[in-house]
């Protein structure tokens, strides 16, 4: 037998127009499996409706100011520890290349890999030197309809920025 | 909220752990009623009702106050709860431990505290039937009476999922009724029958 739009009405919080209870009422008459399911629902609405909230035990608040105390002792030893490896890590490092230094390369060696450095850091500042000089230059070489293609670029680019920075500080992230 | 509320969560968003302390005093029966209801054991209701106001102490920064708090506080222990479950798929209920906690003092005379407890009793077993989701879309409309927008807020679903679920929720706790009742009855005359039979 077709059980629906009954199953629904018996269910479902809208409550059926009068017509739709005569219905009903004609349709438990004859279907035991509806009638049931009706009887049964009724009782568990009447359960629902006398259980009342349950409730902690005394001294909840107390409890949970212990709790945050010793979360809050637990996350600053976790803090503690994790600053202490990082430290201790980076002095075993820094102890590791100055012993690998101190193995492997000469006092020269060394002054000539610094000097290679700072010739390398040299040319980098002269390229840049460069690029500014040629940048001044470039209006007039770029057509105006590239200057606005680009310039609308980077501002959409921007604005989706904005919008997103915006939207994560003020949104945030909704907590599971 | 009343206005002492909103005053308390503006401190307690500044930093006042005295202020947050009022919250939880204020909202302890609603989060532990709803880990009660969830997870169907005390100790594991009050631990989960606990780490519920921590997880909110933690996010209280990310609050959005055009929201309401209730609804954000029984979302974090909604959603808690609902893992907790998923992580151990069985559901253990030792109601007959628990239910002098869920009928405190103002039980209005023995007879009908009973009955009442009966039926509570039923009703957890029937519960705990159910998928979690499910169980937590039945617990927030009927014991906090939320609208199914509502719902669907706090348990991060679709209306129309709410209302989908509500649907099978109930016709499976619609039809295990009667074999809950049976099986309580049983398990009562067994044990008030002579051991001589």
């Amino acid at each position: 037998m077709n059980h629906q739009p009954f199953e629904n009405w018996i269910l479902d919080d809208n409550e059926p127009s009068y017509e739709e209870q005569r219905n009903l009422q004609d349709h438990l008459a004859i279907c035991p499996e509806c009638n049931q399911l009706h009887e049964n629902w009724q009782h568990i609405r009447f359960a629902f409706k006398q259980t009342t909230p349950a409730a902690p035990r005394q001294g909840f608040t107390k409890r949970w100011k212990e709790n945050l105390a010793a979360r809050r002792a637990l996350q600053q030893q976790q803090t503690r520890r994790l600053l202490l490896f990082l430290v201790s890590g980076s002095l075993l490092v820094l102890l590791a290349f100055i012993i690998y230094l101190a193995i492997n390369i000469s006092l020269v060696n060394l002054i000539g890999s610094l000097l290679e450095g700072l010739a390398y850091f040299i040319v980098v500042m002269n390229r840049i030197q460069h690029i500014s000089a040629i940048l001044p230059t470039l209006p007039r070489v770029i057509p105006p309809g590239l200057w606005i293609l680009i310039s609308t670029s980077a501002s959409t680019l921007s604005l989706l920025w904005v919008f997103s920075i915006w939207k994560i500080s003020t949104k945030g992230v909704t907590p599971k | 909220m009343s206005n002492l509320e909103a005053e308390w969560l503006q401190q307690a968003r500044q930093g006042s752990d005295e202020a947050f302390e009022h919250l939880v005093e204020h909202y302890q029966t609603p989060v532990y009623n709803l880990c009660y209801r969830m997870l169907g054991n005390p100790q594991e209701a009050e631990d989960a009702a606990q780490e519920s106001f921590w997880r909110a102490y933690q996010a209280l920064q990310r609050y959005d106050p055009q929201r309401s708090f209730a609804t954000w506080l029984l979302s974090i222990a909604a959603h808690y709860c609902i893992d907790q479950q998923r992580r151990r798929r069985t559901t253990s209920i030792p109601i007959d431990d628990a239910i002098e906690e869920i009928f405190p003092d103002h039980a209005p005379d023995p007879e009908t505290a009973t009955m009442v407890s009966e039926q509570d009793k039923q009703l957890h077993r029937l519960l705990a039937a159910l998928n979690p989701e499910d169980r937590a879309v039945l617990v927030l409309r009927y014991w906090y009476d939320l609208s199914d927008a509502e719902i669907g807020q706090t348990l991060s679903m679709s209306t129309s999922a709410v209302k989908s679920r509500l649907h099978r929720a109930r016709l499976q706790l619609a039809r295990n009724w009667r074999a809950s009742v049976s099986e309580a009855t049983r398990a009562e005359r067994k044990c008030h029958e002579s051991p001589a039979f």
